[in-house]
């Protein structure tokens, strides 16, 4: 592979720890017991920073599908395919008649 | 024994000290009293008179007392030094973690060195035990806030990502559309607003062609996601159409039309398909205007944007026509077919191969390593479309004029041979477009037969780089017998002349042949 593909999928990887990490920090912290108010107070406002974080992290995986989309579409060089071959005498010939054709009916007088 | 005798200075004390009495000065009214306080003259004896060392006695065990506590006192002071030195330590810890410099003038050396800055803290204790109710209630409604705060977060951000996916969807579906319509795409910078932006290069700017517009579009993405095609470079759209007009009456009348067939879809790869199909248009317009102005002296002119070809009793227009769809659609239905109307399409799609051959030309040039030759080639090179198509028309129209001549020569004379080998230089096949190319060179082979004796008229028929002037290489040789003829020996030459001009040939011809039969 190649290392951008490795870190690319090493980013996503650790987006994902972090992400179950966060939801899993808002678990921790939901536990009410014998705690003081400030704590509680504390608490809470980590509850809003977890969720922001948890949608930051989603926006980034969502910014790592536009990347690859980007990459797959511009940064690839599409190569059609094409037959090295020489032309076949016998279609030159053809393109050779049709076109002389094509010259006299242009310079077709009456 | 030596007596020191000690002597104050009563200048130190000043006046005498009065609180200090002089025991020999007290009367014997005042000293009675006071001898009474220490003792009794009761049990006075002489013996007790005689025995001062038991007063000495217990001078002595009154300054063991004293010794005892002062001994006491001093312990106690240090005592209570320690005790103060020990909680003002404690203060300065305490006091350390807000005002350290203060407390480190006061710390002691001891501590600062065992215990770091600041370790110490203190908190005000209160009772908690009646508030943890409270607390845990508390608790519950602030959590059941901020969980249905980060609820409705989530929620909203989910369904606001969930609609931007949809509209990347469709971006990059129709993305993929114009790719797999082949079309070639490149990261820009949209001119508008200066954002990355994708673009789509539509144009021949890559496939040797010279125009200024490269073909260049940029894919806008609309509110719904789908996509804007814009090109860079927005101008009207034209295309060539090419008219025959024939003279009647001394008028010309149009007798040929080119049509307008493209048909062009609305979405998206019509959109491009049309925009390519333009730019092309106005590629070969461009270029059939410059090359126009060369050929100015040779029946070529330029009337407000149109190419007028005079060639003899017809006149080729070529112009510059603004797309319409309606009026197109129209058009077709309108237009009933003229004679003509074929050829002017076959003269469009000739002009069209021939500037495809020049992008072909070009292309190949540029995959050439760069020298100065191949760059002189790339700025001096024009493409070949009007002289290769005047170049064949005179061409043909030069051919039967001279055809004609000759043959009026025979009938008019009776005599004469004629083999005509039309573009004679034409032979290597292995380029189909060769006859475009190059000069076209058509012989003409006249033998005439007068009393035994061979003139060999040889004319050959061709043009100059131009490909539109006339230039007749005229031969004549003069043969005594048929052997020579044939082979070619012992030849006269009477004649080799090259004209560029139809009637001069004409008249040349008629003299020598006049001349061979007299």
């Amino acid at each position: 592979m190649q290392p951008r593909s490795i870190a690319l999928l090493e980013n996503i990887d650790s987006i994902v720890e972090n992400l179950l990490q966060k939801f899993q920090d808002i678990f921790d912290v939901g536990v009410i017991q014998d705690k003081s108010k400030e704590l509680l107070a504390i608490e809470s406002l980590a509850i809003e920073t977890d969720a922001l974080s948890i949608i930051k992290f989603c926006e980034e995986l969502l910014t790592i599908t536009k990347g690859l989309r980007e990459s797959w579409c511009l940064d690839s060089i599409k190569v059609n395919p094409v037959e090295n071959k020489q032309l076949e005498q016998e279609e030159i010939n053809y393109i050779f008649g049709k076109f002389n054709q094509l010259t006299d009916k242009i310079a077709e007088i009456k | 024994m030596s007596f020191i005798n000690l002597l104050v200075d009563e200048g130190l004390f000043g006046e005498k000290d009065p609180f200090i009495q002089n025991e020999d000065d007290y009367s014997i009214a005042e000293i009675i009293p006071k001898i009474l306080q220490k003792r009794s003259f009761l049990d006075l004896t002489e013996t007790s008179l005689k025995e001062p060392e038991v007063v000495e006695e217990k001078e002595e065990l009154k300054d063991e007392k004293i010794n005892e506590l002062k001994n006491e006192l001093t312990k106690n002071i240090n005592l209570a030094l320690n005790e103060t030195s020990l909680s003002l330590d404690l203060v300065s810890l305490l006091l350390s973690s807000s005002k350290p410099n203060l407390s480190k003038a006061t710390i002691s050396p001891f501590l600062s060195k065992t215990v770091p800055l600041g370790s110490l803290n203190s908190n005000k204790l209160h009772n908690t035990q009646e508030h943890t109710e409270d607390n845990s209630l508390i608790g519950q409604g602030w959590r059941h806030e901020s969980i249905n705060k980060i609820q409705k977060l989530l929620k909203d951000k989910s369904m606001e990502l969930k609609q931007s996916f949809e509209k990347d969807k469709k971006y990059w579906s129709m993305i993929n559309e114009i790719i797999n319509n082949n079309e070639i795409l490149i990261k820009l910078r949209d001119p508008v607003n200066n954002q990355k932006a994708i673009g789509v290069k539509y144009g021949y700017g890559d496939s040797g062609s010279n125009y200024s517009d490269k073909g260049i579009a940029v894919l806008r993405r609309d509110e719904t996601g789908g996509i804007l095609f814009h090109p860079l470079i927005n101008k009207d759209h034209k295309f060539v159409r090419v008219k025959i007009l024939t003279k009647k009456d001394n008028d010309f009348v149009i007798t040929g039309e080119s049509t307008f067939k493209n048909k062009f879809s609305d979405d998206l790869t019509g959109q491009i398909e049309m925009s390519r199909f333009f730019i092309f248009e106005d590629d070969l317009f461009y270029n059939l205007l410059r090359e126009a102005r060369v050929l100015i002296s040779y029946n070529v002119q330029l009337v407000s944007n149109k190419i007028l070809i005079d060639i003899g009793d017809e006149l080729i227009e070529i112009e510059s026509v603004n797309y319409d769809k309606e009026d197109t659609d129209d058009m077709e239905v309108e237009l009933e077919t003229k004679e003509n109307d074929h050829k002017c399409d076959l003269i469009l799609n000739f002009l069209k191969i021939m500037l495809c051959g020049y992008y072909k030309y070009n292309l190949n040039l540029k995959q050439k390593i760069p020298t100065n030759f191949t760059k002189f080639k790339q700025n001096n090179s024009h493409p070949l479309l009007l002289r290769a198509l005047l170049g064949t028309i005179n061409h043909e129209l030069n051919f039967k004029k001279i055809t004609t001549i000759i043959n009026d020569k025979i009938e008019s004379y009776k005599m004469g041979q004629l083999e005509v080998k039309k573009f004679d230089n034409i032979n290597d096949t292995s380029n189909a477009f060769i006859k475009s190319i190059e000069k076209p060179v058509s012989t003409f082979e006249l033998v005439l037969n007068n009393k035994g004796k061979y003139l060999k008229i040889s004319l050959s028929l061709t043009c100059g780089e131009i490909l539109v002037n006339l230039i007749v290489k005229v031969n004549i040789i003069r043969f005594d017998n048929y052997e020579d003829m044939k082979s070619n020996e012992n030849g006269g030459n009477v004649l080799m002349l090259v004209f560029n001009d139809i009637d001069e040939v004409d008249q040349c011809l008629d003299w020598s042949i006049k001349n061979f039969v007299e």
